[in-house]
């Protein structure tokens, strides 16, 4: 992968300084030239020939473009090969170098973030991803998700399950909010995490999570340290939802002396429980943070200080990485497999360590299951069993892979990509060939005119050039479909008012297999598509309803199976691939799952060495 | 000339007002709305009518829009911008905070600007079809054809590749750090002026061939003035009319240019809070930003005419 990388092909050139500006000046030279070209005049005596030569260029470059698809799938096939080998190696390394920190953690220095500012504060209200850059370190959760999707005792122990509808959760003695008024310090009690939970499903038109407890029939504090949570019917990702990395406790002491509008974007009202304090914030440009020194974990934070930098630029990011004004080059849930490959051609292998932290969005392409000619389930599977995967994972240079209805993040229940390429629709070669001839076969079983198809609304520029290889892989069975490039809000807009026939942008996620039930079920608010039927919202609510990992594994697997062979409400292709990726000095990283994977714990890291820099802010 | 000015002075709420139905009506013709953007960002699935009906009315969106532009300029004229739909920050103080790093941009992209256009245009006109001449006009052509956004992150790409050098980060005030903010701020000042330098250059070049060929000019040389004297004195102040209205439009270019240079470069001022806006369709920012800038515009455009009197003396205002 990183021998076809920019970065790379620039360093090669690292010894010819000239030959690197020889090259940019004729760059140069060349926009020149076009400019001065471009003012010319067109040639309108080619008009005659121009249909003929039209011909023999697009002749041309068909055969153009199966050579290079069967070029670019063999060098994929060979890169893939090497990254799941490679990002296996780094793991174990990862591993390694954590574990060789056998001296302990040590206390000190300030931890400098690359970040984007949302520039709102309240956990409640979600309109941009960046808003947990800060947050995620001034506020705490009650319990947390921890590696590998695992509920952790956070500032309560895990709870007692009475029974399917009640829970009970101690709150930890030694859990402190932060020493500025009106909080001063005061101990964290039942009745926070009482208020901090039911706070996300007060009546504000701004608040996002107002679903996500309506099974609960009670959060109530039955004494200073003791929480019971009461649910009106079994809902098993109960316990989940509390751990959500969304779940951070404001105090309700705060939301009286600044109110709700001045938690969202005044600084000062910040006041958590979280490993960090606030200290300053200059709007788009820097978050500093100091350490919690009541945290509640024994010892933690080791750093003294959190020094968030927002850096918009790729460029400028990657330059700020190299040259070590920043410990992390990504850290929120923007960081790719290509942001790491950059940054190690600059710096060299050894001195970023890169780690796939699981996140469960990715890019989605929707269908509207009402609007002709998608209400038979046979066009969709059709148009499933055309979408070519590979090509497609190819072009977001290693920020996405392969995926099915649930996020592979979310284990056991998620489709890996070896597990998915054995299966029709995401398999390749003459198995690809088998899918396209059974797809071609049920488009004529549908009798749909293949000219016909309303065109795909897509999420533009993000979107473009996935859309632009789906259309191709469409056309390989005759299904002739247009794109129409909308805005972020348009885009948001049409699939929120479900205004669209097909459409492709990004979809969040969420760190429980019932994700299937807010996607899909008739019921469900994700269920952009209006996808109905009785069988799988049986299944989904029976998937709700269990506890048991091996029973609820089973009920997934046939949702998901039966979704990809019969029903296909939408095109699943991808996942995350997002990439933490930070300098080896740096160590006690955990990978933390979540929706956005914004919350990489920073309260267990401490600098092995600190770096020129970062003694003090 | 007062008469003049008071003229064109009283002209400018006229404008201003005319200015601001404009823009209100425009952004509200654009498709996709804050709303729904607003109601997407929640999962699972938190969006129905009620929910829109509430933020419609929270943010006053469930009125007549003529009711809307009603309230907005009365809010707007009694120094209440409003708050942005996407940060809830106040517009102005947000705009106390953008205006200075944006007006330092533009101030250094003029001193970049002005000399190195005027500079290079009359160099080359004095040394007409000798190599110093076709290599400025090559340079000249070369910075017009390549766009600012890809110079900008070749000057971060390439320094970083050569020699390991990135420019300071994050951001810091002129008054707290002046030597470190001008090394953060001189780059993007020189991109966002090469181009237009390139336009003044060549723009300053036919205008002083133009000039340097009139009578007047070869009798200064023949009263036996030095050379330096007749270009500077007598050639490039008759040549600067059509300069002075180049420069002027500068504003213009300076505030397109700042949008791209402060993205790339982590510059929290006016530029990127338009690109923010705009991607949100944060109306009330954009709003306000419109109005701002072009009032400004506008006055600019006033002290532009009212130079011109400064080089030429033949010009009145009546």
């Amino acid at each position: 992968m990183s021998e076809r990388n920019y970065w790379t092909r620039m360093r090669r050139n690292r010894m010819s300084r000239r030959g690197l500006l020889k090259a940019s000046a004729r760059a140069g030279v060349g926009a020149a030239g076009l400019a001065l070209v471009g003012c010319g005049d067109d040639d309108d005596d080619a008009q005659p020939a121009a249909a003929e030569v039209q011909q023999q260029q697009q002749q041309e470059q068909q055969a153009a473009q199966v050579e290079q698809q069967a070029e670019q799938q063999a060098m994929q096939q060979q890169a893939q090969t090497q990254t799941a080998e490679e990002q296996q190696a780094q793991q174990q390394a990862v591993a390694q170098a954590q574990a060789q920190a056998a001296d302990g953690p040590k206390q000190g220095g300030i931890v400098r973030i690359v970040m984007s500012d949302g520039g709102i504060f309240d956990p409640a209200i979600v309109i941009h991803g960046g808003t947990y850059a800060g947050v995620h370190q001034i506020y705490d959760w009650i319990n947390y998700l921890d590696e590998g999707f695992v509920i952790t005792s956070g500032m309560a122990e895990l709870p007692e399950v009475v029974d399917e509808l009640n829970f009970i959760y101690s709150i930890k003695p030694n859990v402190y909010w932060h020493d500025k008024p009106p909080l001063d310090g005061r101990q964290f009690t039942a009745e926070d995490a009482v208020f901090g939970l039911e706070r996300f499903g007060f009546d504000n038109p701004e608040f996002v999570f107002k679903d996500r407890f309506s099974i609960v029939e009670k959060f109530e504090a039955t004494d200073q340290l003791t929480m019971h949570v009461e649910a009106g019917q079994v809902f098993s990702p109960i316990l989940t939802a509390i751990a959500e990395d969304n779940m951070l406790m404001v105090s309700r002491d705060a939301v009286e002396a600044f109110g709700d509008e001045g938690l969202s974007t005044d600084f000062e009202a910040q006041i958590g429980t979280g490993a960090f304090m606030g200290l300053s914030r200059e709007p788009e440009v820097e978050l500093r943070l100091e350490r919690h020194p009541n945290y509640y974990k024994e010892g933690q934070p080791y750093f003294d200080g959190y020094k968030g930098i927002a850096l918009p630029d790729d460029a400028l990011r990657t330059a700020a990485f190299a040259d070590g004004q920043t410990d992390f080059l990504t850290y929120q849930w923007t960081g790719s497999q290509t942001n790491l490959e950059e940054a190690r051609s600059v710096l060299g292998e050894d001195e970023v360590v890169g780690v796939q932290n699981p996140v469960t969005f990715g890019m989605a392409t929707h269908i509207h299951c009402e609007v002709e000619p998608y209400t038979d389930p046979r066009v969709r599977t059709a148009v499933h069993l055309a979408a070519d995967r590979e090509q497609l994972i190819a072009l977001s240079q290693g920020s996405l892979v392969i995926g099915g209805p649930i996020a592979v993040a979310i284990q056991p229940y998620g489709r890996t990509e070896d597990e998915l390429r054995q299966l029709p629709g995401y398999r390749s070669g003459d198995l690809r060939q088998e899918d396209l001839a059974e797809s071609r076969r049920m488009l004529e079983a549908a009798g749909v005119d293949l000219d016909g198809f309303p065109p795909m609304d897509i999420w533009a520029p993000n979107a473009s050039d996935y859309a632009q290889v789906l259309q191709q892989n469409l056309a390989e069975v005759g299904i002739n479909i247009g794109i129409n490039e909308l805005t972020t809000t348009d885009a948001l807009a049409a699939r929120q008012n479900r205004e669209f026939t097909m459409i492709m942008l990004g979809q969040q996620g969420a760190s429980d297999p019932d994700l299937l039930y807010n996607d899909l079920h008739t019921t469900g608010g994700q269920n952009y598509g209006n996808f109905s039927n009785p069988e799988f919202d049986a299944l989904v609510e029976k998937g709700r309803s269990l506890f048991d990992v091996e029973e609820r594994k089973e009920v997934y697997d046939e949702a998901q199976d039966r979704l990809l062979n019969e029903w296909n409400p939408r095109l699943y292709w991808s996942w995350s691939n997002a990439v933490v990726a930070f300098r080896p000095y740096l160590r006690g990283f955990r990978p933390t799952p979540g929706p956005t994977a914004s919350n990489a714990i920073l309260w267990g890291m401490w600098f092995d060495q600190i770096p020129e820099g970062a003694q003090a802010f | 000339m007062r008469n003049y000015i008071f003229r064109r002075l009283m002209l400018l709420p006229i404008t201003v007002i005319l200015l601001s139905i404009f823009v209100f009506g425009l952004i509200r013709l654009v498709p996709g709305s804050v709303i729904d953007a607003r109601l997407a960002a929640g999962f699972p699935g938190t969006a129905n009518a009620d929910d829109r009906a509430k933020l419609e009315a929270h943010f006053g969106l469930d009125k007549p829009v003529h009711e809307q532009y009603v309230t907005w300029i009365g809010q707007v004229f009694s120094g209440d911008f409003g708050t942005s739909w996407l940060t809830k920050e106040d517009i102005l103080d947000n705009f106390r905070r953008r205006m200075p790093v944006t007006v330092e941009l533009l101030v250094l992209t003029l001193l970049i600007y002005i000399p190195l256009g005027i500079g290079t245009g009359v160099w080359s006109a004095v040394r007409q079809n000798r190599t110093d001449d076709y290599s400025i006009r090559f340079v000249t052509i070369l910075f017009l054809a390549i766009p600012n956004f890809w110079l900008a992150t070749l000057v971060i790409v390439v320094p970083l590749v050569l020699w390991g050098y990135a420019p300071p980060v994050p951001y810091v005030q002129l008054w707290e750090e002046p030597d470190t903010n001008l090394v953060q701020m001189i780059v993007p000042a020189a991109i966002a002026a090469l181009a237009g330098a390139a336009v003044l250059g060549r723009v300053a070049r036919s205008e002083m061939l133009e000039v340097l060929r009139q009578d007047y000019v070869r009798t200064a040389y023949a009263k036996g003035l030095s050379g330096y004297v007749v270009v500077l004195r007598h050639a490039l102040r008759n040549a600067m009319i059509p300069l002075i209205t180049l420069i002027g439009l500068v504003f213009a270019n300076g505030v397109a240019g700042a949008v791209i240079v402060e993205q790339i470069f982590a510059i929290p001022g006016m530029g990127r809070y338009l690109v923010q806006s705009l991607l949100n369709n944060d109306l009330p920012v954009v709003q306000v930003w419109m109005l701002i800038f072009g009032a400004a515009f506008i006055m600019v455009n006033l002290l532009v005419d009212l130079s011109y009197g400064m080089f030429d003396p033949r010009i009145r205002f009546q």
